[in-house]
């Protein structure tokens, strides 16, 4: 049973003010706060566990190395792939780029099309324009449309006209909270080039769905713990086995070789040691096990209808403002696909400067373009606000945030 | 806090906000953004024979911070030299909006007019 008053006294932080007023935490979508359970798991590896991993012939050192294997295990299984398949990165933005360099500069040719679409995260737009100018390779885009949703027609032109070598889509929209049909798009993707590979951005998808990445039509999979109650620093880029062999290492360095000579080196044959250069962060692995057990406990299924619930409260309880104009997917008949966060313009007044005043009554918010320049643009937003949500806000606490949106209007018309 | 940022200067410069538009005739201009919210401003600047400045203006787009304070810098800009120009900062916008110590959030809006103004004399 979701119990989301006692999922409550799990995070710390959520018993403090801010302003003197009772925090309400609405920037999950940057973010989120973690439980006790994460906290305490980092702090009981440096009280009890610290050594470096793969070294030290001693008893903390094998500690360590085993919490490192056992969480990298707990982290795999929970987004459903093998331990084998994980990438240890330090964030999203890491694994994104980590896929142009170990795969992009080693098998996409001149003239061949990387496809994304317009809502991207700017991490997943700037790696791609890179690569395409290092590779002489075109960058195509997937429109949004105004209703939130991308534009499944231009999706079939582009695969039927053009030589597609890359899909590249975020699972869940940062600043829209479309939940792109990913699946539906890479299948289709498949059928008309099958040699085509296919990452998915899951850093706004992974806090909020189950993820089955071994049931997926994905080549690799790219996520932060930060967002999904772990720690900040750490990440994974997972990759099917199949294609992992077509990765070359683009951070070099200790741990990842095999045999090193003067004037040469070859790589580690283990894949999990190929792809890990340098000392990796092992708490940072530990606490984000710790997040993935929580979630766990509580259950995906749950966790996203409950996110869901959010999300209509959200829309339904903002769309009563007049100021206020909710932008992305509104109808009720879609909101199954709207995730994790509702973003809106007020009327004459910009965003940071709501963002603001809602900060003075205790309510965070992201305000600004999210890293979506492009989508901005094209929909001439010059800012919007986001609330996003996790497993511990309330609809109890929309209510405030909509009573704290008064507070804009007495502020710029008394 | 809130009340100390949104105060009647700031309010009414951005309600009402003076040399705004491209002037006709103009010496400098400067456009520039804040990369991490998104607004944006140019300013153009006209100087007479004794190098003081004789026309004013700006266009922008952004928040009540960074359009007041364009605003209100844009008067101040009238009959200073590029000494005088370069030399503001932070802490002398602060007197002029009347605002104490802004946050960090803040500060790239409160600073917004001044870079672009400061960069146009400088290029």
């Amino acid at each position: 049973m979701f119990d989301v008053s006692k999922i409550r006294q799990d995070f710390p932080i959520l018993t403090r003010e801010v302003h003197d007023k009772p925090l309400i935490y609405l920037d999950n979508g940057a973010t989120s706060q973690k439980p006790n359970q994460v906290i305490d798991a980092i702090s009981d590896y440096y009280r009890n566990h610290n050594a470096n991993v793969h070294r030290g012939v001693h008893q903390l050192g094998d500690e360590s190395t085993q919490l490192f294997h056992k969480s990298r295990r707990t982290i795999a299984h929970f987004f459903g792939a093998e331990s084998d398949e994980l990438v240890v990165v330090r964030n999203t933005t890491e694994a994104i780029n980590q896929i142009a360099y170990s795969w992009g500069d080693q098998h996409l040719q001149a003239d061949q099309v990387i496809l994304t679409t317009e809502l991207e995260h700017h991490s997943n737009m700037v790696p791609w324009q890179q690569l395409a100018h290092r590779k002489a390779a075109r960058v195509m885009h997937v429109p949004v449309l105004e209703n939130g949703l991308l534009d499944q027609d231009v999706f079939q032109h582009i695969l039927n006209d053009e030589q597609v070598a890359l899909f590249v889509c975020s699972h869940v929209s940062n600043t829209l909270g479309t939940r792109n049909p990913v699946e539906q798009m890479s299948e289709q993707l498949k059928q008309k080039h099958p040699n085509a590979k296919i990452l998915i951005d899951g850093a706004q998808a992974a806090p909020h769905l189950a993820i089955h990445f071994d049931h997926s039509p994905f080549d690799f999979y790219a996520v932060s713990a930060h967002k999904m109650l772990g720690p900040m620093g750490v990440g994974a880029l997972l990759v099917k086995r199949a294609v992992l062999e077509q990765l070359s290492p683009f951070l070099f360095g200790g741990g990842m070789i095999n045999e090193v000579t003067l004037d040469d080196a070859t790589w580690a044959d283990d894949i999990e040691d190929r792809f890990t250069a340098g000392t990796p962060d092992v708490a940072g692995l530990v606490g984000w096990a710790a997040a993935c057990e929580y979630l766990k406990a509580i259950g995906m299924k749950e966790v996203e209808e409950y996110d869901n619930t959010l999300v209509r409260a959200a829309v339904k309880k903002l769309s009563k403002v007049p100021e206020v104009q909710v932008v992305g997917i509104i109808d009720s008949a879609h909101l199954a696909q709207r995730v994790g966060a509702v973003s809106f313009l007020y009327k004459e007044i910009h965003a940071h400067d709501v963002g603001q005043i809602l900060d003075s009554e205790g309510v965070a918010v992201r305000t600004g373009h999210h890293c979506t320049m492009p989508l901005h643009h094209k929909f001439g937003w010059p800012a919007t606000v986001r609330v996003s949500f996790q497993i511990y806000n309330t609809v109890e606490e929309l209510d405030v945030l909509v009573e704290a949106l008064e507070k804009v209007k007495k502020v710029f018309r008394r | 806090m809130i009340d100390d940022l949104y105060q009647e200067v700031i309010l009414e410069a951005y309600a009402n906000p003076k040399n705004t538009g491209k002037l006709d005739s103009f010496d400098v201009h400067f456009a520039e953004r804040n990369a991490s919210c998104g607004d944006q401003i140019e300013v153009f600047l006209k100087f007479d024979d004794a190098n003081k400045v004789k026309a004013v203006s700006w266009i922008g787009v952004g928040c009540a911070i960074s359009m007041a304070c364009a605003s209100v810098l844009s008067e101040e800009m009238k009959g200073k030299n590029r000494e005088e120009i370069a030399a503001l900062n932070k802490v002398t916008l602060e007197e002029m909006l009347g605002i104490h110590g802004i946050s960090i959030g803040r500060e790239k809006c409160l600073l917004l007019a001044l870079t672009a103004f400061q960069k146009a004399i400088t290029k």
